[in-house]
């Protein structure tokens, strides 16, 4: 080998080195536990939501490739694309709209059901960060829905304590007003 | 006289240990027994709630001056008093009438919308009626009266429940019907029937049913209002437009039974703060700057909660992320000196509008002292 060849051989070892230290550096094993730092770069895409996909963007190579965030974020985006419409709910007869209809509670369940899941397993924890902001940013979705997602949104990110933007939401003053009633 | 009043003792613990009557209210035949069995195990959840935590608004809604489950109990009892079931036809057998009663010489509110009956009119199509607030209604058509030629002729209408004629001679007459809806698997918030969720579930609507039972004149019943074409009910009379209606009564209620309910899962908690939210929803007068200054409270509260946990975070976070936590700080911090500075404008006017309805009754009825309900609750509680 000539000299040229050591100095290929050596570059390329030291990459090896630097992505393995990339790979395993402490931040990525502390995705597993419940009292850790968590990232999320961006919030689910949030108009015209009925056409579009809402599954974020992931930043994270552990979360694409576990089985359970997948299940969990495809179970969320189901959720997403089938919270109740304020079209859906116009369309109820008035019999039905007297008390809470029942496409909101099962919706409700929806929710509780996602948090419930994140709350047992803290790497599902991100998903249902955007899972939350999405609702709550769905533009034609029920208020008391996207108020019931906001809220619990601000109260979920200080408990588990992963970062998320909120200050870029697209969630109108009203139904911020309607989520502070609790 | 000795014998008279023996007698009247021994109806009157009687009455009280009836299976029929439970904590001052009177339950008919029917009743089905688990409904029965749900709604006195809901009477001594609220009335034995270990109220910790304060809800002012919920108070003030009400009128009663203390948060305690015996001042729950004794509001719910002066506005429901009979309780019939699903299976109560309104027919010629039922309904009792009498005219040459003299009402009071006040407004008539809008009959549609404004008591609950419709519900119960479609058994025969699947409709499940959660509950109904028959009373109010029974007062107001009363009082509206039947067309006899060019003049209105009021009606004192009345109901033969388990062979007592109960007339409706005030709203606050409290015969509520309740339904399969309000028991029914899916409206349930967990599978427990008796569980407390499912109790504060069943007491919200209690309450709102309970508020059809107050008003005067124009705001006799308190009416519901039509949601406007924009609101997810639009065209529906499913909202109101004071802040102290029935909607406000059922979501504050629930409000306040779900920040003292220990009990309740996280799970509960989120399906039962739907049914808060659904209500508020409805509400279309707004609130007024205390209530909008405890929401601003809320709301700083929640932003300041999440400022510390992202200052704890920053410090573990590199390079892009870094940035954007830090930017995301400022911005939150810009928001709490916005919300402040709101603040400081609502607190110059706490008492501004809107002004609740006069929920004063009218029409002739008999108050249940506190003294009253609270015996009558012991009472029931040793059967």
């Amino acid at each position: 080998m000539n000299r040229k060849s050591y100095l290929l051989i050596g570059l390329l070892a030291i990459v090896g080195v630097l992505f393995f230290l990339r790979v395993n550096k402490p931040g990525n094993e502390a995705e597993e536990k419940s009292d850790v730092v968590i990232t999320i770069e961006q919030s689910p895409p949030v108009a015209e939501k009925k056409e579009q996909s809402p599954r974020p963007s992931k930043n994270d190579s552990n979360e694409k490739e576990d089985p359970e965030i997948e299940e969990f974020s495809l179970e969320t985006r189901k959720t997403l694309n089938t919270l109740p419409t304020v079209q859906a709910l116009q369309e109820l007869p008035e019999k039905d709209v007297h008390h809470t209809p029942q496409i909101l509670r099962e919706a409700s369940e929806k929710i509780a059901d996602a948090i419930s899941r994140a709350e047992a397993s803290p790497k599902l924890r991100p998903e249902a960060l955007r899972f939350l902001k999405g609702c709550a940013e769905t533009q034609d979705s029920a208020p008391s829905i996207r108020a019931l997602c906001w809220n619990k949104l601000l109260q979920n990110i200080p408990r588990w304590k992963v970062f998320i933007p909120i200050s870029d939401a697209d969630v109108p003053q009203d139904i911020k007003d309607l989520a502070s009633r609790l | 006289m000795r014998f008279i009043l023996t007698l009247s003792l021994l109806s009157l613990a009687t009455a009280a240990f009836s299976a029929s009557e439970y904590g001052a209210m009177k339950f008919h035949s029917s009743v089905p027994a688990d409904q029965l069995k749900a709604m006195t195990t809901d009477l001594n959840y609220l009335f034995h709630n270990p109220i910790t935590a304060s809800d002012e608004e919920f108070k003030n809604s009400l009128g009663i001056s203390q948060n305690s489950g015996p001042q729950m109990h004794n509001w719910l009892v002066n506005r429901v008093r009979y309780i019939i079931g699903e299976s109560f036809e309104l027919n010629d057998q039922n309904i009792r009438v009498r005219t040459g009663y003299i009402f009071p010489s006040t407004p008539i509110p809008e009959i549609e919308g404004s008591a609950d009956v419709a519900q119960s009119a479609g058994e025969d199509d699947g409709i499940k009626t959660v509950m109904s607030n028959l009373g109010s209604a029974l007062y107001l058509v009363g009082k509206k009266g039947m067309k006899t030629g060019n003049t209105m002729t009021p009606i004192l209408y009345g109901l033969a429940l388990d062979g007592e004629t109960v007339y409706a001679t005030s709203t606050r007459v409290g015969i509520i019907q309740v339904g399969e809806g309000l028991f029914f698997k899916d409206f349930r918030v967990t599978e427990n029937e008796l569980a407390p969720a499912n109790s504060i579930s069943r007491l919200g609507t209690f309450f709102h049913e309970a508020r059809h039972s107050d008003g005067n004149g124009s705001s006799t019943g308190f009416a519901h209002a039509r949601c406007p074409v924009t609101h997810p009910y639009a065209n529906n009379f499913a909202c109101e437009k004071s802040s102290n209606g029935s909607y406000s009564v059922g979501a504050l209620t629930l409000r306040n039974l779900l920040a003292n309910c220990g009990a309740c899962t996280e799970s509960e908690k989120t399906k039962l703060e739907l049914l808060v939210y659904d209500s508020f929803s409805r509400i279309l007068s707004g609130v007024n700057n205390r209530i909008r200054l405890g929401m601003y409270q809320s709301a700083r509260k929640e932003y300041q909660d999440i400022l510390v946990a992202y200052k704890e975070i920053a410090p573990t976070a590199t390079g892009d992320l870094k940035v954007k936590i830090d930017a995301e700080i400022k911005k939150i911090e810009d928001l709490l000196l916005l919300i402040d500075t709101h603040m400081a404008l609502l607190q110059k006017d706490l008492n501004a509008t809107p002004a609740p309805l006069d929920g004063n009754p009218e029409g002739l009825y008999r108050n249940v002292s506190l003294s009253e309900s609270v015996r009558a609750m012991n009472l029931s509680k040793l059967k």
